[in-house]
């Protein structure tokens, strides 16, 4: 009887304990209850010994269902039912699953030499009874239990890699000491799985992950949701290439699966880790073009002389006598094999310390970043690129644009021609490189001039200026002339800049960076147009000032002629005068106060940084800064300053049109309108509900740079307190 | 290439002047004596172009035009060390060799005789420019060639390239001495006129102030014209430094001067430099930040025009515009904390009749010059208080009109032929209606001012000014 007993305890069944569950077989699912029990028919057994037997058979269904799980975990072969047959597996598989089961074959093998010794004793004794079987067991009545709730909480739940992690870290928390052992030593088997994904990530920047389980995952399950909400433009853009793919898989291709994280490891570290993987994918795969070219060492710039020097710690090797497709001279052995031995110190320690975890994560971040922060700024002159994009995008190279300017002036009367508009001004574009670039400036070839072919009427996606409802209540005559004039205007604002990037800089300098130095760009090009047409005004009607004089000498019967024209001009003087110095300050504040300002700051923060990831996020606040500090993004004042250009432009081209009287009334108009909108501008940078943002400052140095001499306070307030009438304007026939 | 500027220096103050320029620019762009580019001048970025052009032999030549009435300051400029920077085709002296004798009507009508020959020079110098932009001329308004020349220059190129920008750097006479011209108000006056209305923008530099700030600032107790013309040049290179080192913004004359002028008349600025050093004081490196610049250069003792007004009329004077051109090592958050302190503790009066600022352009230096200070500025700005020294002119001038003194050497030429003295009371009415609109601009009511006087001409102000300057002169 203790025989049957025995073999109860290890699983199988037979006349004295049965199954009550018939027809067993490889898919059944794992019973919620325990299905062994005495026969009913067995008549000798004390009713005390029965309840004891009861209660210890317990521990071998727990032994046997364990024992099924572990089974189909690691895809043993179901070999000891011969009713089975071999059944297509349904579920999908798991690696943390089959280390779990291993952990659970380390602890059933120790129940099973229990049963064993156990049955050694009953051989040795004269007289075995039932207590020699319970007294052996005892411990595993604590064991068994909560084991047996884990696998039906992780067969019931779908549970697998990091919330089976997870599952096993809570399950270690509890106030019996060998159950936590148990557990420690479960949770330790589903960490090997871990490590090596993460080793096989952070070292060689592979994903091993087969079914879905570690917490970073490909992009691939969302990319058919993401390639519908990229903008059209930026797809017209892209070509595909070796680059464009590596660009991809930096920026979309990875991320963090909050799911498969466990709450142990925090989102930092788990950051820290995706962004060292994805470091050295970058590292062990450079371009071929960029091995091609690295022969040629970009020059180092003086301030770079003593980051030079500390990177030579990184065993940093300047001149490469092999090159491999590893990638060997980016990233040395030796500093992979440093890596991996802080993983195989993890990996070996028998428990999961959570320092020690995010210590050497952050090691590895430090010098994953630090080599690519060696290719990206050293390597391939991160520093000298973003000098080029302030030198042209953010137009530092004023005489460039200016010389551009004027050449294409001419071009800029007319309407953009919709099919040749790029080619059009490719000509002025390379006239004015000629003439003040030359060869000095390697980083020229990288820009090219684009005019997106839009019809007029539509806004280019890439302009996120929002358009100004313009409500012209004047009469038909100005309503023409506006929509034409801000036809035209409009036209030519669609001007873009593109810089080519090339690998690695395209990892810093994405499509929306670039969208960013293009916003701003767009907008300083049109500052610069309106303030050069202001300044052609001031010198034409100089010239008219010189020359009325002899005229005014010589010729007696013209003399009303020319004071009229000098007095009707007197005013128009004026306006001229407040539009430059609105249209110059706002230029003096964007360049000084806020290009230069942020400029600098960017700068000492290379200077002092050699951690890639805070290079881009310094970058980041430079863009955000600049357009933030310029109110590009404040629809209120772009808005106005938007309508403030447009009405600057239209008042030179009708003066350079004036030939007669007609236009005077029209003259007068946008005068009014132009008063109207610096009087706006000016309430607004005053205005208390903007006082409290973050740009509450840069409002107040705008505000500064033109109400200096307090004339603008002056004049809103005349204009807030007197209301004056509307002078009725003639119609124009 | 970008836009030139041709530079002519006319009499012997103009070329002085322009040598002292010319060395100025050479040195930092890297140019050697004689034209070459040194071997260290290797950073590029630079617009030599402005100023310079480069020969087929690679020579770098001025853009100059060099021209007197006498040969004496010329022919030291050819036998100085820089004899072969110049094109000397493009030298002009006189046949006889005998000046204007501190005649302007003499300088004019040498001008007008030799006219065709010049302007062959300018055409010549102006062909070889891709885009010409203006001329700038160097000249005293006292003395008989860079006065009477100058001004027939003046008209003619409002003539032939009626397009052009024309800037003056003129230098005005020593008030505070006994001028051995003893004409100079004559010729200022004349000269004057011609500034008004042919200029685009004149630079004024008062030699009065000039010596003052020598012997001041410098510590020089006897300052020689070459100490004074050395601090002209640091005035005309530094005001050129956005032409020459392009940046953002001010990179070409009209962008430069359209900022400074918002009324076309009232185009004569005044300018203040800050540090100002003659020896290089080179043990000394003085920390000097954008603040401290900004702050001198409103301190009338950096101003290179002195101030003739009383008390009461110097404290109604006003800014009309401000340009500081601020070199070194600046730091762009300082511009806004300078602009803040000045106008809290309001050290600038400006106009009230329109907007005005300071404007404070950041301009890269040369890189081959060492200076012992980190931050230096140019301050330049058209300030009313200038009207004061037109009225000066037109006293000293009342009074030798009065007398009818020394006016027979000007009836000798054709202008003033036949006792015909009304140039000589049109170039008056001119600069009093002048002064006129700059005493209205101290006015809140400027505006009313243009629109009631549509012909600028003489008001009862006029009159009032010119007598109340006679008697206190008397």
């Amino acid at each position: 009887m203790l025989h049957e007993l025995l073999l109860a305890l290890l699983g199988y069944t037979g006349d004295l304990i049965i199954d009550r569950r018939d027809h067993l077989t490889a898919d059944t699912p794992i019973s919620y209850e325990c299905t062994f029990k005495l026969a009913p028919d067995i008549s000798f057994i004390d009713p005390s010994d029965r309840e004891l037997i009861e209660r210890i058979i317990v521990l071998g269904f727990y032994y046997r269902e364990m024992e099924r799980f572990s089974g189909k975990c690691r895809d043993l072969s179901w070999i000891r039912s011969a009713n089975a047959n071999p059944l297509e597996k349904k579920e999908k598989g798991s690696v943390y699953r089959r280390a779990l089961a291993n952990g659970i074959v380390e602890i059933l093998s120790v129940y099973r030499s229990a049963v064993l010794h156990i049955e050694q004793k009953l051989l040795s004794e004269n007289m075995p009874i039932l207590a020699t079987v319970t007294q052996g067991l005892n411990k595993f009545l604590c064991l068994l239990p909560p084991l047996y709730e884990l696998i039906l909480e992780i067969e019931h739940d779908d549970i697998r890699g990091g919330q089976l992690l997870n599952l096993l870290h809570k399950r270690c928390h509890c106030g019996v000491p060998e159950l936590q052992t148990c557990m420690q030593r479960l949770l330790w088997h589903g960490h090997q799985v871990m490590y090596n994904q993460l080793a096989s990530w952070i070292v060689y920047g592979i994903l091993q992950d087969q079914y879905g389980e570690f917490f970073i995952r490909r992009q691939e399950d969302r990319d058919v949701e993401n390639s519908s909400s990229h903008p059209d433009i930026s797809e017209k853009l892209a070509c595909m290439s070796t680059d464009d793919a590596s660009l991809t898989d930096w920026h979309l291709g990875f991320h963090i699966s909050l799911d498969m994280l466990p709450e142990y490891i925090p989102m930092r570290v788990a950051e820290s880790i995706l962004f060292a993987g994805k470091a050295v994918q970058v590292l062990r795969n450079p371009s071929p073009s960029f091995q091609s070219g690295d022969a040629v060492h970009p020059q180092m710039p003086k301030s770079f002389q003593k980051i030079h020097g500390l990177a030579g710690r990184f065993h940093f090797q300047r001149e490469p006598a092999i090159h491999t497709g590893m990638g060997e001279d980016l990233l040395p052995q030796s500093e992979a094999d440093k890596i991996e031995a802080m993983l195989l110190n993890l990996k070996e320690s028998s428990e999961f310390h959570k320092r020690s975890f995010e210590c050497a994560v952050d090691s590895v971040q430090a010098v994953a970043a630090s080599h690519l922060w060696q290719l990206v700024v050293v390597r391939a002159d991160l520093n000298g690129h973003l000098k080029a994009l302030k030198d042209y995008f953010l137009l530092a190279k004023g005489d460039f644009f200016q010389c551009f300017l004027e050449e294409s002036r001419q071009l800029m009367r007319l309407p953009p021609r919709q099919s040749t508009a790029e080619a059009d001004l490719m000509v002025p574009f390379q006239l004015a490189a000629l003439k003040t670039i030359g060869e000095e400036d390697k980083y020229f070839s990288k820009v090219s001039l684009r005019m997106p072919s839009f019809g007029i009427t539509v806004k280019p996606s890439l302009l996120d200026l929002p358009k100004p409802t313009s409500s012209v209540d004047g009469s038909s005559g100005a309503s023409l002339s506006n929509a034409l004039s801000e036809m035209s205007v409009d036209g030519w604002d669609g001007i873009a800049l593109e810089y080519s990037v090339d690998w690695p800089l395209h990892l810093f300098f994405t499509q929306e960076v670039l969208s960013k130095y293009l916003r701003i760009f767009q907008y300083l090009l049109r500052l610069k147009r309106t303030q050069m047409e202001l300044e052609k005004l001031w010198a034409s009607v100089m010239h008219q000032y010189h020359s009325d004089f002899p005229k005014h000498r010589n010729d007696q019967e013209k003399c009303s002629e020319a004071q009229q024209k000098r007095q009707r001009f007197r005013p128009m003087w004026r306006v001229r005068e407040h539009m430059a110095f609105l249209v110059r300050n706002l230029q003096f504040y964007i360049q000084v106060d806020v290009i230069e300002s942020q400029w600098n700051i960017l700068q000492s923060h290379i200077q002092e940084s050699h951690d890639f990831t805070e290079l881009v996020g310094f970058h980041q606040e430079y863009l955000s800064a600049l357009i933030s500090q310029t109110f590009l993004d404040i629809g209120s004042v772009s808005r106005i300053l938007d309508s403030i250009m447009k009405l600057c432009l239209q008042f030179c081209w009708n003066i350079e049109n004036q030939d007669n009287c007609s236009n005077t009334s029209e003259l007068e108009h946008i005068a009014e309108e132009f008063n109207k909108k610096s009087n706006s501008l000016y309430t607004i940078l005053r205005s208390s509900r903007l006082a409290g943002s973050q740009r509450a400052p840069f409002l107040r140095r705008f505000l500064l740079r033109l109400n200096l001499n307090s004339f603008f306070e002056a004049t809103a307030r005349g204009v807030l307190n007197v209301v004056r009438p509307r002078p009725t304007l003639p119609v124009l026939n | 290439m970008p836009r030139e500027i041709i530079t002519l220096q006319v009499g012997q103050c103009g070329n002085q002047i322009g040598m002292e320029f010319w060395k100025q620019l050479c040195l930092e762009h890297g140019i050697s004596k004689d034209g070459i580019l040194e071997d260290f001048a290797t950073q590029g970025g630079d617009r030599k172009d402005v100023f310079f052009y480069q020969a087929d032999d690679q020579h770098y030549i001025p853009r100059a035009l060099l021209i007197d009435l006498e040969p004496r300051v010329i022919n030291g400029i050819q036998n100085s060390d820089y004899r072969n920077l110049y094109n000397h085709e493009n030298i002009f002296v006189s046949d006889h060799g005998g000046g204007a004798g501190n005649n302007w009507a003499s300088g004019y009508d040498q001008g007008q005789h030799v006219e065709e020959e010049i302007m062959d020079m300018i055409d010549r110098e102006a062909d070889g420019s891709d885009s010409l932009e203006g001329f700038v001329l160097c000249h005293s308004i006292a003395g008989g060639t860079g006065s009477g020349m100058g001004s027939y220059l003046l008209e003619t190129l409002n003539d032939r390239y009626s397009k052009k920008l024309v800037q003056t750097y003129s230098v005005f006479p020593n008030q505070m001495e006994t001028s051995d011209v003893v004409v100079q108000p004559y010729n200022s006056l004349l000269t004057l006129k011609r500034l008004t209305l042919n200029a685009d923008c004149v630079v004024v530099l008062d030699n009065t102030a000039l010596n003052r700030i020598a012997v001041e600032r410098l510590h020089l107790s006897n300052p020689s014209f070459a100490q004074t013309n050395s601090l002209v040049s640091t005035v005309m290179s530094a005001s050129t430094t956005t032409l020459r080192y392009p940046g953002y913004m001010n990179n070409d004359l009209v962008g430069l001067l359209a900022s400074l002028i918002p009324t076309p008349r009232c185009h004569f600025l005044m300018t203040g430099y800050t540090p100002l050093t003659v020896e290089r004081q080179a043990n000394l490196i003085r920390k000097t930040t954008v603040l401290d610049v900004m702050r001198r250069l409103l301190q009338a003792k950096n101003i290179m025009v002195s101030s003739y007004a009383r008390t009461k009329d110097a404290s109604q004077a006003k800014y009309i515009s401000i340009l500081n051109i601020i070199q070194g090592e600046v730091d762009p958050t300082q511009v806004h904390e300078s602009l803040q302190r000045i106008r809290e503790r309001k050290l600038v009066n400006f106009i009230e009749w329109g907007p005005a600022s300071i404007q404070v352009a950041l301009s890269r230096k040369s890189p081959y010059v060492q200076t012992a200070h980190r931050v230096s500025g140019l301050m330049l700005a058209s300030h009313t208080s200038i009207r004061h020294l037109f009225s000066k002119t037109l006293s000293q001038y009342e009074k030798l009109r009065k007398k009818q003194a020394f006016i027979d050497v000007y009836r000798k030429f054709p202008m003033f032929a036949d006792n015909d003295l009304s140039e000589f009371d049109e170039s008056r009415d001119i600069i009093e209606s002048l002064v006129d609109e700059y005493k209205a601009c101290e006015s809140p009511d400027y505006i009313k001012w243009g629109m009631e006087d549509p012909n600028n001409m003489l008001t009862g102000e006029g009159n009032a000014t010119g007598s109340l300057d006679s008697k206190s002169v008397a």
